[in-house]
């Protein structure tokens, strides 16, 4: 009888702890965050907060869903976000944050690791999500335009980023987890992140996604144009797909259109002793998309003009992005750093040191190779 | 309290499980980067020479539990003392693993919960299974470790999109002596704790080859932890590694499938909670046998009841945050010496001589 009773009264006392955690949030009592922007304000040097949320109560699919901005400020990046709670009834709930845009003023002035730096510890948010430079005045900018397909801005951004690589090879796509291992990371690769811009279109602001932001250490540099940027991904072997436009010979304008089907670049190094060479093996599959004048493309000589002429494209234009890189920017763009240090850890031990003065001297070769196998429909 | 027997496979798996325990949770690399893997079969050689030491005491004395020995070889009073010795050391890894499994819920999944009620919880469950005796313990792992290694196998397939072989390269970066002194800390901290099973070889039939058990035991732990590792490593990349302080979570987290399937890190807090569980079991039913060796008691609820409070002060009281948690693993691996090499030697080298002396 006793022992039953003691039972009992375990029983129910097991089950007072089972039934529920202390960290149980409704839906309907979070605002799930998709964006982050982050600004410096230059009177009280606070970081300025603009968050984008999607208000749940209207919607089935996100699609439909409101977005609303939030603004908060603090000394740091977790206490404005706290502090954005000020005004607002719900809490913010950071475990879906897609992007976090960041003023082209903190990037290069400060730099942007301390502002990345609680999107990696907490434990709420998510390593994937994308970080992106505005380059516009302020990174506010960005999230209080509107985008041509949705209401909300972030996962606009995310969905372009993301699709890009196959569609146009206009800028990079990189998650804050590789950022954070670029900028942690020995091997002093450049950090290379998405830049975007407001443009018109039919009379409303939207944004758009303009080539890239190149970094030293993790201030920025400068800017790679989407032209530029897209042979940068050939450099650096992540391009799949996209359209190259280059001209038949010197005079003419760019009239031939290539569409990239796949494309395979191999890196290699020798080093003399002295001087540093690096060979870019890029093998290129694609599909001649456009032709602007008349020409027989069965002809063997004429498919021969073309790849020559797209290999001298190629050829130039790479190389054009290498120098700007190394020259302009004085960064190791490619990876070079990263291929010595994990075929040759001795050799990258020594070279370390004055690797500034490596990527300034070092010469590059640039061996493309393109295949065009098909001219679509017609000949 | 009536002797139970456990088939070799049971044994084998209990110890799969328990070598799983902490260092799935917490991840090898101690600095290493990218050749942790390395240090992690350095660690299981050298391993498998102690577990050779393990095997052949509980040869000399089959169906003998280490404390029986004790008695048998150096009579009473040092016997009690060894007893005494080995038991303090399974109460203090199971405190350890407590305190490791519920900072791991606070700090990623629960920062609010009170992490005392988890604990509770935690023990409750482990010390049923103590209660019930060993073999349920043995039959519970049969279940668990194909779970265990089924949940792995989805992660692994899952994330194959985020992998990146080239970031395992360049391998043998590091010096053999920082490689070396990683795999005497992953040695003592995972492989050398398995010495706590002799305690329990009283249910390890006599036709039972403990060879085979312990070698089984080790080599399938440190495939499979060389292959989350090499998951953590391929997705993560070394720098985040480094930092996180649980790299196959993190790595866990990149899923995303199809942009539906995402955030199913969850299943890996599941798997650390299975491990993390057999091994607090396990500590538990050695110290119970223990401290009822010590005081001639068969009252295991009683033991219990009174044990494991006991181990809630002590993981409560003896770190105040992860970080000390964290770098204590740096005098654990001198601290568990006399338990891990020191009493077995002694063991051994006495069990030589007396069965040595009888054969004469």
């Amino acid at each position: 009888m006793i022992k039953r009773l003691i039972s009992i009264v375990l029983i129910i006392g097991i089950c007072i702890p089972l039934s529920g955690c202390w960290n149980y949030r409704g839906l309907n009592k979070v605002s799930i965050v998709t964006g982050v922007a982050i600004d410096r304000n230059t009177e009280n040097n606070n970081y300025q907060l603009t968050i984008e949320t999607i208000d749940v109560s209207g919607a089935g699919k996100e699609g439909t869903g409101k977005s609303q901005l939030v603004e908060g400020e603090g000394k740091t990046i977790f206490e404005a976000v706290r502090n954005a709670k000020k005004r607002l009834s719900k809490k913010l709930y950071v475990s879906d944050v897609k992007v976090i845009i960041i003023s082209n003023q903190i990037a290069r002035q400060e730099g942007i690791k301390p502002s990345l730096d609680w999107f990696v510890r907490d434990a709420e948010t998510r390593e994937t999500a994308i970080p992106v430079i505005s380059q516009e005045k302020t990174a506010k900018e960005i999230l209080a335009a509107s985008g041509v397909d949705g209401k909300i801005i972030s996962e606009e951004l995310e969905k372009i980023i993301n699709s890009d690589r196959e569609i146009t090879a206009s800028t990079k796509k990189i998650a804050s987890y590789q950022t954070f291992d670029i900028l942690l990371g020995g091997e002093k690769t450049a950090l290379v992140l998405p830049a975007v811009h407001c443009t018109s279109n039919k009379d409303k602001k939207v944004v758009e996604v303009n080539g890239t932001a190149v970094f030293k250490e993790d201030k920025l540099q400068g800017y790679l144009s989407p032209e530029e940027t897209h042979y940068y991904l050939f450099a650096v072997d992540e391009i799949a797909g996209g359209i190259t436009t280059f001209p038949l010979n010197k005079e003419n304008q760019d009239s031939l259109a290539l569409e990239i089907s796949k494309n395979k670049t191999k890196k290699s190094y020798s080093y003399d002793g002295n001087r540093l060479k690096v060979f870019l093996d890029i093998s290129t599959t694609a599909m001649l998309g456009e032709v602007n004048f008349d020409i027989d493309i069965l002809k063997k000589n004429n498919i021969e003009e073309i790849k020559l002429a797209a290999n001298l494209a190629f050829l130039q234009r790479i190389e054009a992005v290498i120098q700007k890189g190394r020259m302009e920017f004085n960064c190791d763009i490619f990876g070079v750093g990263t291929m010595i240090h994990k075929s040759d850890p001795v050799l990258w031990s020594k070279l370390k040191e004055n690797w500034d003065y490596y990527i300034q001297t070092m010469e590059v070769e640039v061996r493309p190779e393109v295949v065009i196998v098909n001219t679509g429909l017609t000949k | 309290m009536q002797r139970e027997m456990i088939s070799t496979r049971q044994f084998i798996y209990m110890i799969v499980l328990f070598l799983f325990g902490s260092s799935a949770v917490q991840g090898v690399s101690w600095g290493l980067g990218q050749d942790a893997w390395i240090a992690l079969l350095l660690a299981l050689a050298l391993g498998s020479i102690l577990a050779l030491m393990y095997a052949r005491i509980i040869k000399l004395f089959p169906e003998m539990n280490l404390y029986d020995v004790a008695e048998v070889i150096f009579g009473k009073i040092i016997g009690k003392i060894i007893i005494g010795l080995m038991t303090w050391y399974a109460i203090h890894l199971s405190a350890i693993v407590i305190r490791l499994l519920s900072e791991f819920v606070k700090i990623v999944t629960m920062p609010e919960t009170p992490q005392l009620p988890m604990m509770i919880l935690l023990f409750v469950a482990a010390g049923y299974i103590t209660f019930s005796g060993i073999a349920t313990l043995g039959k519970w792992a049969l279940f668990a470790l194909p779970l265990y290694l089924l949940i792995l196998l989805y992660i692994l397939i899952l994330s194959t999109a985020e992998i990146k072989f080239s970031n395992i390269l360049p391998i043998m970066e590091h010096s053999v002596i920082t490689i070396g002194s990683a795999s005497i800390k992953i040695l003592t901290t995972t492989f050398g704790g398995t010495v706590l099973f002799l305690t329990l070889a009283d249910s390890i039939k006599k036709n039972d080859n403990p060879y085979k058990i312990y070698l089984y035991g080790f080599f399938i732990s440190a495939v499979t932890l060389v292959v989350i590792f090499l998951q953590s490593i391929m997705v993560l990349g070394v720098p985040m590694v480094e930092k996180s302080y649980f790299p196959s979570y993190t790595a866990a987290r990149l899923i995303n499938i199809g942009d539906f399937l995402s955030r199913i890190e969850m299943i890996i807090f599941y798997n650390f909670l299975l491990a993390g569980i057999a091994k607090i079991t396990i500590c538990l039913l050695v110290a119970v046998k223990g401290i009822g060796k010590l005081f001639n008691s068969t009252k295991q609820g009683l033991i219990l009841f009174i044990l494991c409070p006991f181990i809630l002060l002590i993981s409560t009281l003896e770190f105040s945050s992860v970080m000390e948690l964290l770098n204590f693993t740096d005098v654990f691996q001198y601290y568990i010496l006399p338990f891990q090499v020191i009493i077995p030697i002694m063991l051994w080298v006495g069990a030589e001589i007396k069965i040595g002396a009888k054969s004469r």
